[in-house]
């Protein structure tokens, strides 16, 4: 026993009935002979104080034998750019929870991964947590396959004691889990539990066929297209849209024959061959919404949310809307011989745009077409259309071209203020790394911007002083490595002399910001 | 222009998770009246359930809330909401001069800043009966050793009959210790007794951990009769550790050490019927670390503009000290968002030594700031610890309960942390992930 074991044992069984030893070598032993003399609870107590500081201080940490952690490569995936992660930050607070889902969709949609606080929230988030295994990057599953409360996320065999009728969530997570492993199976399950199941349950349950949908899928969809519940009759037909050549888009296309004739140009009159009359689309409007069209997922009503947007829209026109936003855009190129931006054009300033645009938006981020995508850019960035979000088919875009686009956007010499917002919009939400050409050019109108007098005099928040925040920003954030400290260089006299502004102390903070991360 | 504060920042300034959705809930362009901003305030008029709307406003160098609403929350869900709609959609605020209610309360700030600013002149033109305060001083430091002689009888006592009866003791035992210690003015000693009284009760090891204590109990007391002739800044932290307060004006009318200063970590405890607010700062060219003490009692909100993971100019005043951490804010500019780069320790095993070295000098230190530049977070038979690249590991506290976040955060590589060393275990506050800056505070329920 050293001298801490002893004087532990001592103070146990109290001084009157042990007296304490202070032997002890070494310095220690100097320090605690200094005691003697004492009574034995004062030689105790001082001991105590000298020993238990002596131990702390010489002290080396405990070590550990085990082996270092397997750990998880590189996420393919680029990261969550900073605006959307204070976005999900909000939303995992409570608030507009509801977006969540369409926000997870359009994440993966953009290639990026989760941000790493944010995995444990989805890993915990209940109802939502199959939407959170659906897209599981690999920083998820290596994180999953540490706690075997995440089976579901890891492909790993269910484990046994889940029972059939157990709680909500296991039977989400064996669902996932049986769909990655048998997807029939998954189906029987499904509809094994289907009757005791409540409108919400049966809402995500339904929603987890998305994974590896087939065709095979589809007869169990169409049975759910006659639930007694709204909310899952419209979960189904949204997943029929999303399964390609299924009756629900043939009875949509039916539906729609009658309504749409569209004649093409032609020669005006036999004799003079080179005029033509223009081609034009004419639409009957539906004259009902009936049954069988609202068990496909037909609203009756324009949602409340939509109606300011969509004012110019009646219900008729609505129905016409949705009706189209259920077909392929790419069928309407081959059926009338013309390209998605000759279609555009064909129905800009027609009585029925707004449905068509729409309608078309729509149906382009429902089956994610890249060529429709790029004719409905412009507009969509524009803000012209109210449904439909740009960021979605900014994901649809070849990233090639997205770079040119951006580019073009930061080399536009215009002075006209209506370009910029859509160009600080790409900067902020461009879904990957800058290449070197953009970051090039984004240093170039840097450096303008850096040369004008006039950026300075305009706040953060507008202009060409927005426009200089946004670069400065992001381009430590989003340029290759190694243009970074040639950046730093080039900011440095710059930051040395900012033009006196109401905004120049803000402006000098930016700069300091922007050269520490560089 | 003042700097606005990103969503998450300003979210992290609400009381509590209330204050935070309702505040949410009103940073939509529809529930103000009106509103404005110039170069550092915002205002706005929100109609509530009064028959006049409140008037809510920010100065935002600070910032600082002010709203006519009777909520006692600070800041309240009018004042939050108004930053938040800022920081979203400043477009929706018409620029301008303030009006005058507005003005009225910046014009005050303003002169308040400038009195706090002469604060010390003024406290020594005030006139002060010297021989009153003599004797006070006197009667309160007989009254203190008097209590102290009767501790230490307590003590020999204790340990004559061994700490086998001391755990068949009920609470009262310690309890009417630490009320006699602060009858006797000394609610520091107090304090130290409290501790102790849960040690018994605590599972193994514990005889180690309460002789530990008692030790240093004694150490205190030995010292203390002899302060007069140990150097000065012992005698502040002996002093200081007895229960005697040092007057806030006086050490802020001192010199502070101004720094850009990263702030790291926050974490609130309850210590008897308080609420304990711990804010970590880290100067980031002296090198110091500096800790902000706070308290709020009941239901009152701990007022902090402290908001870790962000960079703030400030001049920070240490109490005085063998080893000072504790400090005050003397003046501070607006926090500003950016991840704090600090310089930490390469290995567990330097940790070890500066916390070593710390101890030397102030041996009740309580918890020590660790930064530690890269370890790994692990489960090692269900505990959680962090390990280095040579082997050395720190156990995690039992209260940190982010473990999995901090392996979210790792994904099996190693990370830099930042945490609270208390000798035993490392409480982790925040962790540095690509290039970016977590605070890992968990909220307070």
């Amino acid at each position: 026993m050293d001298v801490w074991e002893r004087l532990v044992a001592t103070t146990m069984l109290g001084t009157e009935r042990q007296p304490v030893d202070l032997a002890a070598d070494g310095p220690l032993g100097a320090v605690l002979a200094k005691l003697e003399g004492l009574d034995e609870e004062h030689k105790l107590l001082g001991a105590a104080a000298a020993v238990s500081l002596y131990r702390r201080v010489g002290s080396s940490p405990a070590t550990d034998a085990g082996e270092l952690p397997d750990p998880v490569q590189e996420e393919p995936l680029h990261p969550c750019p900073p605006r959307a992660r204070e976005q999900l930050a909000v939303m995992l607070t409570g608030q507009q929870n509801e977006l969540l889902p369409e926000w997870l969709d359009l994440l993966a949609q953009s290639g990026a991964s989760l941000p790493e606080e944010a995995l444990l929230a989805m890993l915990n988030l209940g109802n939502l947590r199959p939407v959170a295994a659906a897209m599981a990057g690999a920083w998820m599953q290596w994180l999953a396959r540490k706690n075997p409360d995440w089976f579901f996320i890891t492909n790993a065999d269910v484990p046994d004691d889940i029972a059939w009728e157990s709680a909500i969530l296991k039977r989400i997570a064996l669902l996932i889990a049986l769909r990655r492993q048998d997807r029939a199976q998954a189906r029987t399950f499904l509809a094994d539990v289907w009757d005791t199941t409540d409108v919400v349950m049966r809402e995500i349950l339904l929603a987890m066929l998305a994974i590896g949908m087939r065709k095979d899928d589809e007869p169990f969809l169409e049975s759910a297209l006659d639930d007694k519940w709204k909310e899952v009759r419209s979960t189904a037909a949204d997943l029929l849209a999303r399964l390609p050549h299924s009756h629900l888009i043939q009875r949509m296309r039916e539906r729609l024959e009658p309504l749409l004739a569209y004649t093409p140009a032609q020669p005006a009159c036999p004799s003079s061959p080179s005029i033509m009359s223009q081609a034009c689309l004419n639409v009957t409007l539906p004259m009902a919404c009936d049954k069988s069209m609202q068990r496909d997922g037909i609203q009756v009503k324009v949602p409340a949310n939509l109606k300011h947007h969509l004012r110019n829209t009646g219900q008729k026109a609505w129905w016409l809307l949705q009706m189209v936003s259920y077909i392929p855009p790419g069928e309407w190129c081959a059926r009338w011989g013309q390209s998605p931006d000759e279609l555009i054009k064909l129905v800009h300033g027609h009585e029925w745009q707004d449905v068509f645009q729409n309608g078309w938006v729509q149906a382009t981020m429902r089956f994610r077409d890249q060529e429709w995508a790029r004719a409905l850019w412009p507009l969509v960035l524009a803000r012209q259309t109210a449904l439909g979000s740009w960021t979605a088919l900014m994901a649809l875009l070849p990233p090639a071209e997205l770079e040119e686009m951006t580019i073009k956007a930061l080399q536009g010499r215009q002075e006209n203020q209506d370009v910029l917002p859509p160009l600080l919009d790409l900067l902020r939400f461009y879904p990957c790394p800058w290449s070197r050409q953009l970051a090039f050019v984004v240093r170039k109108r840097l450096q303008e911007l850096l040369a004008s007098p006039d950026t300075f005099k305009e706040n953060n928040r507008s202009g060409n002083g927005e426009l200089l925040d946004v670069c400065l920003y992001y381009f430590p954030i989003c340029a290759p490595v190694e243009l970074l400290h040639e950046m730093a260089t080039m900011l440095q006299p710059a930051e040395q002399q900012i033009p006196e502004s109401p905004y120049q102390e803000y402006r000098s903070k930016m700069f300091k910001k922007t050269t520490s991360r560089l | 222009m003042a700097t606005i504060l990103s969503i998450e920042q300003i979210l992290a300034l609400a009381p509590d998770t209330g204050a935070a959705k309702a505040g949410q809930g009103l940073a939509s362009k529809g529930k103000w009246v009106t509103l404005g901003r110039s170069e550092t305030a915002a205002w706005g008029e929100c109609s509530g359930s009064a028959s006049t709307p409140y008037q809510t406003q920010i100065d935002l160098n600070g910032p600082s809330f002010k709203c006519s609403c009777p909520s006692r929350k600070f800041p309240c869900k009018h004042g939050l909401g108004l930053y938040l709609l800022l920081a979203n959609q400043s477009g929706v605020f018409s620029q301008g001069e303030p009006p005058e209610w507005v003005a009225n309360w910046l014009a005050g700030r303003a002169k308040r800043e400038d009195k706090n600013a002469t604060a010390a002149e003024t406290a020594e033109a005030k006139p002060v009966d010297e021989k009153a305060q003599a004797k006070r001083i006197a009667k309160r430091e007989e009254n203190v050793s008097r209590g102290l002689e009767e501790l230490d009888r307590w003590l020999c006592d204790l340990v004559r009959g061994g700490l086998g009866a001391a755990q068949a003791q009920p609470h009262s035992f310690w309890e009417n210790t630490a009320k006699r210690m602060v009858d006797a003015q000394a609610s520091g000693v107090a304090r130290l007794i409290r501790q102790m009284a849960d040690i018994p009760s605590s599972g193994e090891g514990w005889q180690e951990r309460l002789l530990e204590r008692l030790g240093k109990l004694h150490l205190l007391l030995e010292r203390y009769k002899r302060i007069e002739a140990l150097p000065e800044p012992v005698q502040a932290d002996l002093r200081a550790l007895i229960g005697f307060t040092q007057s806030q004006e006086e050490l802020l009318a001192g010199e502070g050490v101004a720094d850009r200063w990263a702030v790291l970590g926050q974490r609130v405890e309850r210590e008897d019927r308080l609420r304990v607010q711990r804010t970590w700062l880290w100067g980031t060219t002296t090198g110091r670390s500096a800790l902000i003490l706070q308290y709020a009692a009941g239901k009152e909100v701990i007022q902090s503009l402290l908001i870790p993971g962000t960079l703030l100019d400030a001049e920070i005043v240490f109490y005085p000290g063998a080893c000072p951490l504790r400090a005050l804010v003397k003046s501070q500019q607006t926090p500003e968002s950016a991840p704090p780069a600090i310089s930490p320790y390469a290995t567990i095993a330097e940790a070890y030594k500066a916390y070593a070295g710390a101890l030397t000098k102030y041996p009740w230190l309580e918890q020590f700031p660790l930064a530690l530049a890269a370890v790994y977070p692990l489960q090692r038979d269900g505990r959680w610890i962090v390990r280095d690249e040579a082997g050395h590991l720190l156990p995690l506290s039992l209260d940190f309960k982010l473990q999995w976040e901090l392996l979210a955060f790792s994904g099996g590589h190693p990370v830099s942390l930042f945490g609270e060393w208390d000798g035993d275990h490392l409480l982790p506050l925040g962790v540095w992930t690509k290039e970016r800056f977590v605070p890992l505070t968990a909220v307070e329920d």
